[in-house]
């Protein structure tokens, strides 16, 4: 039962501060969306998360993960600071997927996924059959098996996003950190890419972590949601909750309705236009 | 080549087959270099045949052959091999950790400094050390010491080595190096100033026993820390932050992988001098022919800059006979259009920046 603690993370970029004191707790089997405008601090956040960035006061903590195939010094403990897990069993825990990235080496699609392979495999073993099996899973999974053997060089920007997100599925990660994760994605894969998050969130018990500016598509896939406006957090809870015409306007300065509508069964919103200040 | 594939079992059978090409070119180019040895032993002034060279390094033949092939030709031949491993692995291991096309063992200003020790040598240090030797040790030394200039100035207390610094460290210290080493020639006698030139040009001439003896440590040692790193290499290519992301100590591996280069570089450019370009290519072209997976592409950058190297040096050997080319010249020469038809006559994508 993985969760995750930020406790009044605080981070700088030399003056300017950009996270200042973020708390929330966020348990398994939930995908959670972190919401905000442009320069929120929602990607340092997840930064701060997967230990890239050290916070300059606060912690984030990771409680109830599994040890197996972990390293030693954290046998027998339950909650950790991110930054006290080793390189290798940091990335068996997190995964993450930037928001961009790039490979100017021709690897095929299966090599690529097969990276996220990395640390739970030694050299000897990676080419194993059952391998091979989880990794055509994964692609399977994520629509990109048929692709396989192509050269990454030759996607498009959408299908190169979900051949990154499958390495990180290989990862087998707890939680998994999604920046921005529809961007370059038509509709139709977009929805299929958030599908299947909560399919994963819910199969393998995995806590997903979404950041976007899509409310749409938080209101639909995200159980829960932290909105952030200048490195504060205006509000959290339930999707269903958190998400109001008020805090859209709020946040996002957009004149809004926002409604139950039962052919989705969620929460459906109009974006009326830009509001006007009051 | 590249199709779409329908089901699991294709993929993996696909999978396994581009892993088997790696095997079959590996296994193709080690019978090569071992035919080759003894090919390009047999091949100069003095025509010997096969069966007469394999019975002088049996130590079976008369003494004229036993001279030509154990003092002059094998050593030579195994220097150029080695060398040329040395540095299209060195050049493989560079341009993923660059994820730069253009990246070469020489970037970091090792061959220059190199150049500037074995310059500063043949003006000024002669019967300082062991004689024949002298050169070598200075340049090694030289390349050894540019390498810590390098890279305390690129070193960080936070955050260690960064990459770009490295770079740019890199091509100032070359620079100054270069500079030193015009300032060297400018000052020498014209003798003095010829057997400068051409040791810069690159050439195994009076390669003998003792310089590759000598170089083979660092060359091993230089290798097994890029060999140890394969699976790091491929996910290095994704940028620093990914592949520690993905589980990479990547302090760790990008020192291993940096020392191990200039390893490399440092022992080749005391061997024969500057050879350019080899580093370049070898890379290049098995990358287009069997992909980037580097466990499958080191082997094969090692055996396939060994072969290249020695029939290039056999090539300089031969040629125009009573001359001896300088190696570094016909690397230039054959390798350029080379390595220009390969990347023209490849449908493939090899590279894009």
């Amino acid at each position: 039962m993985v969760e995750l603690d930020v406790n009044g993370v605080c981070f700088s970029h030399g003056s300017t501060e950009i996270l200042k004191g973020i708390t929330f707790s966020v348990g398994n089997g939930e995908v959670v969306g972190i919401l905000g405008e442009n320069g929120s601090g929602k990607t340092t956040l997840l930064r701060c998360i997967n230990d890239e960035y050290r916070p300059s006061h606060g912690s984030v903590i990771v409680s109830g993960f599994s040890h197996e195939c972990l390293g030693d010094v954290l046998d027998k403990e339950d909650s950790v600071d991110v930054r006290r897990f080793s390189v290798s069993d940091r990335a068996k825990i997190l995964a993450t997927v930037e928001q961009s990235s790039h490979q100017s080496f021709p690897f095929t699609v299966m090599e690529t996924v097969r990276m996220g392979r990395y640390s739970r495999t030694g050299i000897f073993d990676e080419d194993s059959d059952d391998e091979l099996d989880l990794i055509c899973s994964v692609m399977e999974d994520v629509g990109i098996l048929e692709f396989a053997d192509r050269s990454v060089n030759e996607l498009s920007g959408g299908e190169w996003r979900r051949v990154m997100i499958a390495q990180a599925l290989a990862q087998e990660p707890e939680v998994l950190l999604l920046d921005e994760p529809t961007l370059h994605l038509d509709i139709s894969h977009q929805f299929d890419l958030m599908d299947l998050c909560r399919e994963i969130a819910r199969k393998r018990d995995v806590l997903i972590v979404v950041v976007t500016h899509d409310l749409q598509l938080a209101a639909r896939y995200c159980d829960k949601v932290v909105v952030m406006r200048r490195g504060e957090i205006v509000s959290l809870g339930p999707a269903r909750e958190a998400i109001t015409e008020s805090m859209i306007r709020d946040v996002f300065h957009m004149d809004s309705r926002v409604s139950y509508d039962e052919t989705i069964d969620g929460v459906n919103i109009l974006l009326i236009g830009r509001s006007r200040p009051s | 080549m590249q199709r779409d594939v329908h089901s699991a079992e294709e993929a993996k059978y696909l999978d396994r087959r581009r892993r088997r090409r790696g095997v079959t070119i590996a296994l193709l180019l080690l019978v090569a270099v071992i035919a080759m040895f003894f090919v390009c032993i047999s091949l100069g002034s003095t025509r010997i045949p096969v069966h007469d060279v394999w019975e002088a390094l049996m130590g079976r033949a008369d003494w004229g052959t036993d001279w030509i092939v154990n003092d002059f030709r094998a050593p030579r031949v195994v220097g150029a091999a080695m060398v040329g491993a040395a540095l299209s692995l060195g050049g493989m291991a560079m341009q993923a950790l660059f994820k730069n096309p253009m990246a070469s063992p020489s970037v970091l200003g090792i061959s220059s400094g190199a150049s500037f020790g074995a310059a500063f040598y043949l003006a000024y240090g002669t019967s300082v050390v062991v004689s024949g030797l002298g050169t070598v040790f200075c340049a090694f030394g030289m390349a050894m010491m540019t390498m810590i200039l390098v890279y305390g100035l690129a070193y960080r207390r936070v955050g260690g080595v960064q990459t770009t610094m490295l770079l740019l460290a890199g091509m100032a210290v070359s620079a100054l190096f270069s500079g030193l080493t015009s300032t060297v020639e400018f000052f020498s006698d014209e003798e003095t100033v010829t057997a400068i030139v051409f040791w810069m040009l690159g050439s195994f001439d009076g390669c003998g026993w003792s310089d590759v003896w000598m170089m083979m440590v660092p060359i091993i040692a230089g290798s097994v820390l890029i060999m140890i790193n394969l699976r790091e290499l491929n996910l290095m290519t994704a940028g620093e932050s990914k592949a520690r992301a993905l589980g990479v100590n990547v302090r760790n591996v990008r020192l291993m992988l940096l020392v191990g280069s200039s390893l490399l570089v440092a022992a080749s450019v005391s061997i024969c001098g500057v050879i350019s370009f080899v580093g370049l290519i070898i890379p290049h072209i098995f990358r287009s022919l069997i992909g980037p997976d580097h466990r499958k592409l080191a082997p094969v950058c090692l055996l396939g800059g060994a072969l290249f190297l020695m029939l290039v040096d056999t090539f300089a050997r031969c040629a125009m006979p009573p001359y001896e080319l300088p190696v570094g010249v016909v690397t230039s020469i054959i390798g350029a259009p080379f390595f220009l038809w390969i990347l023209r006559s490849r449908k493939t994508e090899i590279w894009r920046g």
